[in-house]
C-alpha cells in the first residue's frame, strides 16, 4: 500500500458524553512515519480523540481517515466491518497495559492472530518470537503478566499491538503508571519504532519527552486543537496564551 | 399427547397382550394398602394391590402401578399418566364434585390412638389442648377440624406413631386399617374410644378414562356379591360390618398375621448387615443413580440458560436486561416446589404435557439458572473493562472478546459458587418425588417406613448423597487449581 500524504486525517470531529461536549469540531492531519504527541490537561479530550481513532469511542459527527480507512459519522457509527478493518491497521496501547491476565506473554501476543483473523500458526509463532526478542522480552514469553514489572508489561502490550503489523500505533499515556526508570524502557521502545518509521500517536504528560523527540505536537484544551506544530514552536514560541500557560506550568 | 396415549392403548389392545391399566398410589409406608414387601423390597404388596389384581383380572386388563405422592394422586389424573388412583382416597362431597369416583370398595372408620400410659384421653371428645397428629389432606383432618381441633399434619404415617410414643404428640387419629397396621404393633401405643365417623374409599377415575366407570362399578359390585371382597378384607384383618357380606364362607386374617410376623423377625447382626448390603444398598444405589442423572442434567440446563441470562443482563439492550432481571427475581423468588407443581400439574391444562423426568430437569434447571446467572454476572463484572477494550482494540469481535478474554478470567470467580450450587441441586432434587420421580430420598422414605429404620438407612442415604457430590467437588477443585496462574 502506498503511503498517503496523511496517516490520519480528522475533519470536524465532535463527541460528547451525555450533555458534556468532549471534542468540538476537531480538524487534524498527522503525517505518516511521524511521532505525533497530543498534550493538554486532564479532561481536554486528548484520550477520547485517540480512542475515536480506533473505534473504542464512537464520535457523533465528523470524518476520520486512519491508515487508509475512511469513516463518516454518524453514518458509519454501527459499521462493524469498517471498525474491524480500522482496528487491524491501527494498534492501541493503554495506560494500564491491559494484558490478558489468564494468558502468558506469548499467548497474549498470539491470541488475536489465532482467533481474530486467519493466519498460519507457524508464521505467527515466528513473528511473535522475533518481536519479543526485539523488545527484550525473549526470556519472558512463558511468564504471566503479574510476574512481570510494569515496564515489561507495557513492552509486552506494545509487542502485542505490533504483531498485527499496524500502520499506526496509538499510545494512551503508556508511561503514566510506571516509575521513571521503568518509563524509560517504554520511551526507548517508542524511539526505536520512530527510527523504523512507524507512525505513532502518543497521548502523554511527559512534556520533556515530547519536546525532545516528537515530530509534531498538538495542544488540546476543552475539546479543541488550540495550537500545533514542531516541538520547538510549541514549547519555544507558543502563539496562544493558553499554550504558553500550559507548557510553562507543567515544567 | 392424550390422543397418542389412547392410540397406544388401542394399538396394544389389538395385539394379543391385555390392555394395561395404569393405576397410582403412594407406597411409602402404605401398609396395609400398598407397601413394599419386607422380604423383597422390590415387590409391592398390600390389600389394594390385591384388589387391583382381582379387578383387572375380572376386566381383562394388566395392572401397572405408578408411584406418586398421595397429595398428587388426584392432580396426576389430569396428566394422563395413569387412568386410576386407588390408595385410601375417601369419597367426600367436596371431592365428588370435582372428580369421578367408583362405588366404594371399602367402608371403614377412624381410630384414635394414644400413648400406652395415657389416662386422660378415652375418646375423641377429650382432645382439647392436646397435640393431635393426622395425615395432611385426609378426611381425618377435616373431621378433627370440624370438631374444633387443630391437628398437626404429617405426610408420613410411621413417624406419626413414633412421635406419639416419644411424647411429641398426645393422640393420633387415622383410618382404622392404617392405625391397626402401623400403630397397632407398637408397644407404646394403645387404641382408645370406639369407631370415629365413617370413611368410604373409592377409586378416582381420570376424566379421559370416564368410560371405565360402569365396568369398574359393576366389577366391584360383583366382588361384593360373591363375597370375594369381604374375604380379601378379612384376610387383611380389616373387615367390618359396614360392608355387605356377600356370599360364601369367611377367610382367616392370614395376611395380617403374616405382616405382624414379618415385623417381629429379629435378625442377628450378620443378617442385618447382609440385608443392608444385599437388599438396601442396591435399591438406594438405583435411587442415587436417578438423583445423579437428574442433577447433572439439571445443572447443565442451569449453566447454559444461566449464561444466556447473565449475558442479557450485563450486555443486552434495556428490554433484554429487564427480562433477564425479571427471570432471575421470579425464579429465585418463588419456591421450587411450586414451580415443579406448575410445570407438572399446571401446564397440562394448557395442553403441554411434560414427562416427569423432563418436568424435573426443566424445573430444577430453570430454577437454578437464576442462581447461575447471578454467579456469571459476578464473574463478568469482576473482569476489568480494560480487558474487553484491549481485546476489541486487537480486532476481536465482542463475542470473541467474551469467549477468549472475559469468560476464562470470570470462571475463576464463577466456579466456587457454581460447585456449591451443584451440591445444592443434588439435595434439592429430592423435591421431585412430588412429581412421581422415584429418587434417592424417596427410596429412603419407602425403605425406612417398610423396615421402621430411619436411623441406619438415613445414615446410608446421607452417605450416598455425600459420595455422589464428592467427585464433583474434586473436579472443581483441580480445575480451580489449574486456572490459577502460577505464582
Amino acid at each position: 500500500m502506498s503511503r498517503a500524504v496523511h496517516a490520519i486525517q480528522i475533519c470536524s470531529l465532535s463527541k460528547s458524553f451525555g450533555r458534556v461536549p468532549v471534542l468540538r469540531a476537531i480538524d487534524l492531519d498527522l503525517r505518516p512515519g511521524a511521532l505525533s504527541v497530543l498534550i493538554g490537561r486532564s479532561g481536554s479530550g486528548k484520550s477520547t480523540l485517540l480512542r475515536c481513532l480506533n473505534g473504542l469511542e464512537t464520535p457523533e459527527q465528523g470524518q476520520i481517515t486512519a491508515a487508509g480507512v475512511t469513516r463518516r459519522f454518524p453514518e458509519h457509527a454501527f459499521d462493524k466491518d469498517l471498525e474491524h478493518s480500522v482496528r487491524l491497521k491501527v494498534g492501541m496501547v493503554f495506560q494500564q497495559f491491559h494484558l490478558f491476565g489468564h494468558l502468558n506473554v506469548f499467548e497474549n501476543l498470539t491470541l488475536a492472530p489465532r482467533v481474530g483473523q486467519a493466519r498460519a500458526t507457524a508464521d505467527t509463532t515466528r513473528a511473535a518470537t522475533a518481536l519479543l526478542k526485539k523488545l527484550g522480552l525473549h526470556a519472558h514469553g512463558g511468564h504471566y503478566p503479574h510476574q512481570l514489572s510494569g515496564g515489561q508489561q507495557q513492552r509486552a502490550a506494545i509487542a502485542r499491538a505490533l504483531l498485527l503489523s499496524p500502520e499506526v500505533l496509538l499510545l494512551d499515556e503508556p508511561t503514566s503508571a510506571l516509575d521513571p526508570h521503568l518509563a524509560q524502557e517504554v520511551l526507548e521502545v517508542m524511539l526505536r519504532l520512530k527510527r523504523e518509521g512507524m507512525t505513532q500517536v502518543l497521548v502523554t504528560h511527559e512534556l520533556e519527552f515530547a519536546r525532545r523527540y516528537a515530530d509534531h505536537v498538538v495542544f488540546l484544551e476543552e475539546g479543541q486543537v488550540i495550537e500545533q506544530g514542531s516541538p520547538a514552536r510549541i514549547f519555544g514560541k507558543p502563539r496562544d496564551p493558553r499554550t504558553r500557560t500550559f507548557t510553562r506550568g507543567q515544567r | 399427547m392424550k390422543r397418542l396415549l389412547l392410540a397406544l392403548c388401542v394399538a396394544s389392545s389389538l395385539s394379543a397382550t391385555p390392555e394395561r391399566l395404569f393405576w397410582a398410589g403412594d407406597s411409602e409406608g402404605g401398609a396395609p394398602f400398598i407397601y413394599q414387601d419386607p422380604d423383597d423390597p422390590t415387590k409391592l404388596v398390600g390389600a389394594e394391590v390385591e384388589l387391583m389384581a382381582l379387578l383387572a383380572a375380572k376386566l381383562g386388563y394388566e395392572p401397572s402401578f405408578v408411584q406418586n405422592s398421595w397429595d398428587g394422586l388426584i392432580p396426576g389424573l389430569d396428566r394422563g399418566d395413569y387412568q386410576l388412583a386407588c390408595n385410601a382416597i375417601e369419597i367426600t362431597p367436596e371431592r365428588s364434585r370435582k372428580v369421578i369416583f367408583t362405588r366404594p370398595y371399602l367402608s371403614t372408620y377412624a381410630q384414635l390412638a394414644v400413648r400406652r400410659d395415657e389416662t386422660s384421653i378415652t375418646s375423641i371428645d377429650d382432645l382439647h389442648g392436646k397435640k393431635i397428629g393426622t395425615y395432611k389432606g385426609a378426611q381425618t383432618q377435616a373431621m378433627l377440624e370440624a370438631m374444633g381441633y387443630k391437628p398437626v399434619l404429617y405426610e408420613a404415617i410411621d413417624p406419626m406413631y413414633r412421635d406419639l410414643g416419644n411424647g411429641r404428640l398426645d393422640a393420633v387419629l387415622l383410618d382404622q386399617p392404617i392405625a391397626l397396621y402401623v400403630g397397632g404393633p407398637l408397644p407404646e401405643v394403645k387404641f382408645v374410644g370406639g369407631p370415629v365417623g365413617r370413611l368410604q374409599y373409592g377409586m378416582v377415575i381420570a376424566k379421559d378414562a370416564a368410560a371405565l366407570k360402569p365396568e369398574l362399578d359393576e366389577a366391584i359390585e360383583q366382588l361384593e356379591r360373591s363375597g370375594e371382597l369381604r374375604r380379601l378384607w378379612q384376610r387383611w384383618g380389616i373387615w367390618n360390618q359396614q360392608m355387605p357380606a356377600g356370599e360364601g364362607s369367611d377367610a382367616q386374617p392370614k395376611a395380617h398375621a403374616n405382616y405382624l410376623k414379618q415385623r417381629e423377625v429379629k435378625r442377628t447382626w450378620q443378617a442385618e448387615a447382609r440385608r443392608y448390603l444385599v437388599d438396601f444398598t442396591p435399591l438406594l444405589a438405583r435411587g442415587a443413580w436417578v438423583t445423579l442423572l437428574l442433577s447433572v442434567a439439571s445443572m447443565l440446563v442451569a449453566v447454559v440458560v444461566g449464561l444466556a441470562v447473565a449475558l442479557a443482563r450485563v450486555y443486552g439492550p434495556w428490554p433484554l436486561r429487564w427480562l433477564a432481571l425479571a427471570w432471575v427475581e421470579l425464579l429465585r423468588g418463588t419456591p421450587l416446589l411450586i414451580q415443579l407443581f406448575i410445570l407438572f400439574y399446571g401446564l397440562p391444562h394448557m395442553g403441554l404435557l411434560l414427562p416427569p423426568w423432563l418436568a424435573a430437569v426443566i424445573g430444577l434447571g430453570l430454577n437454578y439458572s437464576a442462581y447461575e446467572a447471578e454467579n456469571y454476572r459476578a464473574g463478568l463484572l469482576a473482569v476489568p473493562a480494560g480487558q474487553t477494550e484491549a481485546a476489541l482494540a486487537l480486532g476481536l469481535s465482542r463475542w470473541q472478546a467474551l469467549r477468549h478474554v472475559v469468560l476464562p478470567q470470570a470462571i475463576r470467580v464463577i466456579l466456587p459458587p457454581m460447585t456449591n450450587d451443584f451440591i445444592s441441586i443434588l439435595k434439592d432434587s429430592s423435591l421431585v418425588s412430588v412429581i412421581t420421580m422415584v429418587e434417592l430420598t424417596k427410596i429412603y422414605g419407602q425403605l425406612a417406613s417398610t423396615y421402621y429404620d430411619w436411623l441406619g438407612l438415613g445414615l446410608l442415604t446421607a452417605g450416598m448423597y455425600f459420595l455422589i457430590g464428592l467427585p464433583f467437588v474434586w473436579i472443581a477443585r483441580s480445575v480451580e487449581k489449574k486456572m490459577r496462574a502460577p505464582a
